[in-house]
């Protein structure tokens, strides 16, 4: 799915540059704390823009602001000008949007599809998975009601760190396998090891939210990547350059894999390699 | 991660976390959710949902297990573990299901390794291990009260709390249940097996810091079962009292986990336990020369015709034979005559056993390929009675084991396991299995297993020494003992003495297997042989006692547990099992079924309401078919922060036959309706 991905855009951006280039480059500011990631990402946007962009020092002077997680996405607000949240919480995106922001954003975490997709593939016998939902998830409890697949989800909603425990002892011999969505409040280092020790005492494998997750010792999950973030920021990008306007917000469309092989083995789950697992996610309908 | 941190699949077949398709042995898994389906009052009857075993109430109310049933009365070729401590008792090498320590709310799940799994856990882990798991109390956060009741005078209750502390979590829990038996009137008279047994079962686990665990368990039982008369009795005398069982269980165990870094961690156990079991009952004893109630039923238990039985070879027929001729019978038979009174007397059939375990066991993960477990034990069992063993015997063992399994490419997995003994009764053994798991693709496996095992004989039939003593006679005989029969304490005549020289039975099997996932589905299916030789299966009981290895049996069969998940609330259980056993003596193949299935469906309507059904055949036990239908109704709703469960539940038998005996009857269906409140 991702490499499928990756190429139809680069074809569609191929497609455009000619007479992109020709157009001037559009000027932007982006807010985000300093350190190697806001490097790398700007320099990849320097790289990789089509249309060009030139990275304005000043914020009043840039078209387009771009604010790279919650924080930077509030501080960029008060400027009043068309905003691009990248990995930024959903809940924050939606709440700036009430307030008549002029802004859109790539959503913190990947669709709840894919990651369910991934769970079929990787856990055929799954047939019950609850999914759990704070204030900050980067999925709501509507979402989960929505869902139409072959799975039964059961939204299993948690107003705070507190709650957490208690929720998983009562409701995880339940399910099948339990599936996490990023959620910065939730799901941090100091409730890993709660989650997932509960999670193996009950012989119930967790899927998501991160790579951070499953290095820890979730099953498997789809993130978002540096590189992902990068190539949807650019379609973002794409759409403003053409339109003057901003593109909806979401998830990104080409998640990366991560799966922990130790713990995927354990839970007999069926996982080979990680090429084949994308490769069956590709066609995944 | 720690490795005793990491998820674990099946935890039984070599002592270390494996994912099923990499088990050296076929494993059946019930999980709590799979006994609340069931809707099993009684922990014993969720096994049915194991393909090949049985689990039927064979002696009134005590229930006999087997994996590969052959004898009725003896789950004693099976392991069973409650949270690592045997259940398997050294004194009369058997498996008390009715008073074992633990309510079946209390149980997180069991898994069964089908097969020998001796080269894992020793003697007598002979035909499969039964491993029961309690719930982590770090995994329980509400506390439970429930009542149920139904017709058979079925009355059971529970209560159980849970709570946590800054490093760790405790849980405990009471439970009492009680019934009937089966139906009654048996032949025109009430069948004297009724039960109340009542549980303790508490466990407290601490988190001393990243790097060790300790984990506390004590608990206890306590019972009064009704006994149905021994037909050895009934044929010399008339039961004043019926015999009632009571008995009283204890153990205490505690555990430290240490993991030195992420792939190596060290586990020591030690536990101690302790049994008693006392049968009481009061017979009037009929004039053997007469057949009539009067005192000279005293002279069975006279020093006399101890003596001449004892001269007559332990010969029953021969005894009273030449007793026809000896004076000295003559004489007491005479001084009986003087007493106006029936012979009556009170005995008691009791038993003691203590078992303390002490085991060592590390596990080390070398590299991605290699893990090896292995570990130390050293076990001490001591058993007193008089009237099985007329005193206290000690059997102590040393124990080594290894299981090792490696990757040895990437899609094949060997498993190498042996574990050596020695003890007091039986020498040094040991017991080697060779496991060959081949992944075939992404969810196949293959695998061939082979095995050896050995069952040690227990204590009793080694050391038998048996003496059934008149406790409490009835006037004049309680004040005038040793006149009127001939010493004082006065013994039944008839004893039997073990001659110490029995083998260990064995037991060789081998068995092709394949375990898939399709979507929503999952499949095991095996065939298997097994021989079982040197068995001792003749009588052993204070009536007919023939101590020998000349015992055989051989199994031969196919076995399939299916799983399926048509829709999100549906679940279909299907286990089946076809046997061929030949065996050299009948009533090793009492419990045989050439036939056995279970079906079980539960379906969730709602958020409330769910239902389930299960369908139980044994074609046949003893040339009775079992065939059951269960049907259970349930309803949960919350009121504030308070959980109800409310449910019915019908066992309805499809036939009139009797379960393995003659008097075991279900005429009538069981229905109990239960009440849960989780706060």
């Amino acid at each position: 799915m991702k490499r499928q991905g990756r190429l139809i855009l680069l074809l569609w951006l191929a497609w455009l540059a000619p007479s992109l280039c020709a157009q001037t480059p559009l000027p932007v500011h982006v807010f985000a704390e300093d350190g190697p990631f806001r490097d790398s990402f700007m320099q990849a946007l320097d790289v990789a823009a089509i249309p060009p962009i030139t990275q304005v020092a000043d914020p009043k002077q840039a078209e387009l602001l771009i604010a790279i997680g919650d924080q930077a996405f509030r501080r960029a607000q008060k400027l009043h000008k068309p905003l691009l949240g990248v990995y930024v919480s959903r809940s924050e995106v939606t709440l700036a949007q009430r307030k008549r922001c002029q802004c859109e954003g790539i959503w913190a975490g990947v669709a709840l599809h894919d990651q369910l997709a991934m769970l079929e593939i990787m856990m055929p016998l799954a047939r019950r998975v609850g999914v759990i939902v704070g204030p900050q998830s980067a999925w709501t409890p509507g979402m989960v009601q929505d869902y139409q697949g072959r799975l039964g989800l059961t939204a299993l909603p948690v107003s705070s760190v507190d709650e957490l425990g208690d929720r998983l002892r009562e409701s995880l011999a339940r399910f099948d396998a339990l599936l996490l969505p990023v959620d910065g409040q939730l799901f941090g280092p100091g409730t890993a090891k709660l989650v997932l020790l509960t999670s193996y005492r009950l012989r119930r494998p967790v899927f998501g939210p991160d790579r951070a997750y499953v290095q820890a010792g979730s099953a498997a999950s789809l993130y978002a990547s540096g590189s992902d973030l990068v190539a949807e920021t650019l379609v973002h990008l794409q759409f403003f350059h053409s339109s003057k306007r901003l593109r909806r917000s979401g998830f990104v469309h080409t998640p990366t894999v991560a799966v922990n092989e130790h713990v995927a083995s354990s839970f007999d789950m069926v996982f080979h390699d990680i090429d084949s697992l994308r490769e069956a996610l590709e066609v995944t309908p | 991660m720690p490795l005793a941190d990491e998820p674990a699949m099946v935890l039984t077949p070599a002592r270390v976390s494996q994912p099923q398709s990499e088990a050296p042995a076929s494993v059946t898994v019930i999980d709590r959710n799979l006994i609340e389906a069931s809707g099993a009052r009684e922990l014993y009857e969720v096994l049915r949902l194991v393909p090949g075993m049985s689990a039927i109430k064979v002696d009134g109310n005590v229930p006999t297990v087997a994996y590969h049933g052959t004898q009725a009365r003896d789950s004693r070729r099976m392991l069973v573990l409650l949270d690592g401590r045997s259940q398997y008792q050294p004194g009369l090498a058997r498996v008390n299901w009715n008073d074992m320590p633990v309510d079946i709310r209390d149980v997180e799940r069991i898994e069964v390794t089908r097969g020998p799994a001796a080269a894992a856990y020793g003697a007598n882990a002979f035909t499969a291990v039964i491993n029961i798991i309690t719930r982590d109390p770090r995994d329980i956060s509400k506390h439970t009260l429930a009542v149920q009741g139904g017709n058979n005078a079925i009355r059971d209750g529970y209560a159980s709390a849970a709570g946590r502390t800054d490093a760790g979590a405790w849980r405990a829990s009471l439970s009492r249940r009680a019934d009937d038996g089966y139906d009654e009137p048996f032949e025109g008279s009430r069948l004297n097996d009724a039960k109340r047994v009542e549980t303790l079962n508490g466990e407290w686990v601490r988190e001393l810091d990243a790097r060790n665990t300790l984990i506390m368990q004590a608990g206890g039982s306590q019972n009064r079962l009704e006994r149905q008369q021994e037909g050895g009795v009934q044929d010399i005398g008339i039961y004043q009292q019926d015999p009632v069982q009571k008995g009283q269980r204890a153990f205490a165990s505690l555990q430290w986990q240490h993991a030195f870094d992420q792939h190596h961690q060290l586990q020591i156990t030690g536990y101690g336990q302790y049994t008693r079991d006392v049968t009481d009952f009061s017979v009037c004893y009929l004039d053997p020369l007469t057949g009539q109630l009067g005192p000279g039923g005293g002279v069975l238990f006279s020093q006399e015709l101890r003596e001449l039985y004892l001269e007559n070879g332990r010969d029953a027929g021969a005894t009273f034979a030449a007793a026809q001729s000896d004076p000295d019978f003559a004489n007491r038979y005479a001084t009986l005559q003087s007493v106006n009174a029936p012979f009556c007397a009170a005995s008691a059939l009791d038993i003691e056993e203590e078992r303390y375990d002490l085991e060592i066991q590390d596990t080390l993960q070398m590299g991605d390929r290699v893990r090896l477990v292995s570990g130390l034990n050293l076990r001490h069992d001591r058993v007193s009675s008089d009237s099985y063993l007329s005193g206290t015997y000690d059997n102590v063992s040393y124990r080594a084991f290894g299981n090792l399994a490696v990757d040895l490419l990437r899609p094949v997995t060997l498993n190498l396991g042996g574990y050596w003994e020695r003890d007091s009764i039986s020498g040094q053994h040991f017991s080697p299995r060779l496991g060959l798991n081949w992944r075939a693709a992404p969810g196949h496996s293959l695998r061939y297993v082979f095995s050896k095992a050995l069952r040690t004989p227990d204590i009793y039939e080694d050391q038998a020494h048996t003496n059934i003593r008149a406790r409490e006679l009835s006037p004049p005989f309680s004040g005038n003992t040793e006149a009127l029969l001939g010493w004082a304490p006065a013994n039944f005549f008839i004893t039997q003495t073990s001659p110490g020289t029995l083998k260990p039975e064995r037991i060789r099997s081998w068995e092709l297997g394949y375990y898939g996932q399709f979507p929503g589905l999952e499949l095991d299916v095996r065939y298997f042989q097994e021989e079982l030789t040197d068995l001792l299966s003749h009588a052993l009981n204070p009536f007919e006692f023939e101590p020998n290895n000349e015992g055989r049996v051989d199994h031969q069969g196919t076995e399939a547990q299916l799983s399926w998940r048509p829709g999100v609330d549906h679940l279909l259980r299907l286990t089946g099992a076809h046997i061929h056993t030949r065996v050299n003596k009948k009533t090793e193949g009492r419990l045989a079924a050439r036939d056995s299935a279970s079906a079980l469906w539960a379906w969730q309507l709602s958020q409330h309401w769910g239902l389930s059904s299960a369908y139980y055949l044994a074609n046949d036990y003893n040339d009775n078919v079992f065939e059951r239908l269960d049907l259970q109704v349930r309803f949960r709703h919350r009121v504030v922060d308070t959980e109800l469960e409310w449910k019915g539940v019908v066992q309805h038998a499809l036939n009139k036959e009797p379960a393995v005996f003659e008097e075991n009857r279900y005429q009538e269906d069981r229905f109990w309706l239960g009440l849960a409140v989780r706060i």
